[in-house]
């Protein structure tokens, strides 16, 4: 039950080569294998998407994916997105609306809507609503990260 | 104006919004276990025993704790809104519940599994 595979893996930019067991999920394989410890870990059943990154720039939850099925996949973390000296738009965004409190779900809120401002870069308020339910979020209610992926479209953080 | 009613700027958004915060596992210590609670996929099924056999032999394995093994008191918990004296705290889900009625709800029928993190 133990047999690693060889897996070849873009994470933000870099190549990786991984021996990893078939049933370690991408979510532990990032965190555990490639020290990426910004993708949170929620619920584990693709309830909460706090796990939530990008696979070849689609929003997925990488609790409910093995990480050998991100075999010569590009995947975007939270760490791609900026530093805490060089915030990037979208992070800028969240702290200036207080769309967070305890930052658990922030990362994949953040991974989630990056990929939703890139395929709808002037999204309505409608849109943006319907998007962010797909995540939990048990701290702000909501309204703050509203008003900030509304500011961080404004701004132009999707084009 | 002063600070009462203005916004506060978090001094600890930019490390979360980095993805560099430090949350409860992202602790990575010497000879760390890592466990894992196993539920009843039944809810209020009767527990009989648990067999914990297959689980030991499984690599890494450090011990397997069953409701027999761990002492839990007796967890009240409110099921009326108007207490009376005795009558409103019922000891639901907890353990000792367990071994004296022999029910099980789905959160009391677990065993648990320290391991090593990359078993």
């Amino acid at each position: 039950v133990t047999d690693d595979h060889w897996i070849r893996i873009t994470v933000n930019g870099t190549e990786h080569e991984l021996a990893i067991e078939p049933r370690r999920t991408l979510a532990d394989m990032l965190r555990h294998d490639l020290a990426l410890t910004g993708t949170h870990v929620g619920c584990e059943h693709g309830i909460c998407g706090a796990c939530t990154v990008l696979v070849d720039g689609l929003p997925a939850r990488s609790c409910l994916m093995f990480g050998v099925q991100a075999d010569g996949r590009s995947v975007e973390t939270v760490e791609a997105l900026g530093t805490p000296d060089a915030l990037g738009p979208l992070q800028q965004a969240f702290t200036d609306h207080h769309g967070l409190q305890c930052g658990f779900c922030t990362p994949g809120f953040l991974m989630l809507v990056t990929a939703f401002l890139r395929e709808t870069p002037s999204p309505s308020d409608d849109e943006i609503r319907e998007v962010v339910a797909s995540n939990l979020c048990r701290c702000t209610g909501y309204q703050g990260i509203l008003r900030a992926v509304r500011a961080a479209a404004d701004a132009g953080a999707g084009s | 104006m002063g600070y009462v009613g203005s916004r506060m700027r978090r001094l600890e958004d930019p490390r979360l919004l980095a993805g560099v915060g430090h949350f409860a596992d992202d602790e990575q210590r010497p000879g760390q276990l890592w466990m894992r609670v196993v539920r009843s996929p039944v809810a209020h099924a009767v527990l009989g025993t648990v067999d914990v056999g297959d689980a030991l032999k499984l690599s890494g394995v450090r011990t397997v704790l069953t409701d027999a093994d761990i002492s839990v008191p007796p967890i009240p918990v409110r099921v009326s809104p108007t207490p009376s004296e005795g009558h409103s705290l019922k000891n639901w889900l907890t353990a000792p519940r367990v071994s004296q009625s022999r029910r099980a709800s789905s959160t009391t029928c677990c065993h648990l599994l320290a391991r090593r993190p990359r078993s």
